[in-house]
């Protein structure tokens, strides 16, 4: 079971971690939490920048393969554009104040529901890449 | 738009339910504990798309493999880290305070929404080298 994974890959993932790990004891030290928001940030542009791989790669790879990304960039982008409103109208309850807590958990269980579906999507777009490649 | 009539299909189902159960939901039907059970589904998902993204990887091989396996990585990033981060995340509904678990609630937040953002990088990677290498 060999990896095609270059050394530059092994380094960028595991590295990764690392620096996440160092990031977040650093961050402990501050006692600030409102810097993991960076974080979030960073979530967001990176799976927009995803979005945006897969929607130009449409021309060059287009077909089947094209289906497959696009299916799973629609799962990326909402989960993406959804992401900071939703932590932000948890963590500062606006959302509640505004349309009170019924009606906030309703639009709180419609988009949990919404996430997992983009998962999903992202799920059913890489079986298909193994449905097609069959 | 080379979307199927069935990955349409498919999209709308997902929106339906998420509409008839917030329909329920402002029924006072379901509520919190519905909430907070629906949101761990996100991280049942992440490892059935790093599965389906493993099988096929075998399939295509070459530099497709290998874009697929960074994919993985950041996959498997979020599977690990989702339902943990969640779980830490409703203590503080179920008991009042976010847990420390032995450092500080500013670093747990940290090392979840950090690994998250991690596992985003690992797949935009993916996806850039998708585009700016496949060529065919």
């Amino acid at each position: 079971m060999a990896l095609n994974l270059e050394r530059s890959d092994v380094l960028a993932i595991v590295g990764g971690v690392f620096l996440v790990l160092i990031l977040a004891f650093l961050n402990h030290r501050t006692g600030i939490e409102q810097i993991s928001l960076v974080g979030d940030v960073t979530a967001t542009v990176a799976g927009l920048g995803a979005v945006y791989f897969i929607y130009k790669s449409q021309d060059t790879i287009g077909g089947d393969l094209g289906r497959y990304m696009l299916i799973i960039g629609v799962g990326i982008a909402y989960y993406s554009v959804t992401l900071i409103p939703h932590i932000l109208s948890h963590e500062t309850q606006f959302l509640t104040s505004l349309i009170g807590q019924t009606a906030a958990i309703a639009v709180y269980i419609a988009q949990h529901i919404l996430v997992f579906w983009s998962f999903l999507l992202i799920a059913y777009g890489f079986y298909l890449f193994w449905r097609g490649g069959q | 738009m080379q979307l199927k009539t069935r990955d349409k299909q498919f999209i709308g189902l997902g929106v339906l339910l998420a509409a008839i159960s917030g329909g329920l939901a402002y029924a006072g039907i379901i509520g919190l504990k519905a909430e907070m059970l629906l949101g761990y589904l996100p991280g049942l998902a992440a490892p059935a798309a790093a599965v389906f993204a493993w099988k096929a990887r075998s399939l295509w091989g070459g530099d497709v493999a290998r874009y697929l396996e960074i994919i993985i990585a950041g996959l498997l990033i979020q599977f690990v880290v989702y339902d943990i981060h969640l779980y830490w995340h409703f203590q503080e509904i179920l008991s009042g305070a976010l847990p420390v678990w032995g450092m500080s609630a500013v670093f747990w937040r940290a090392i979840f929404h950090g690994l998250s953002a991690l596992s985003f990088i690992l797949i935009a990677y993916g996806f850039y080298l998708f585009y700016t290498e496949g060529e065919r």
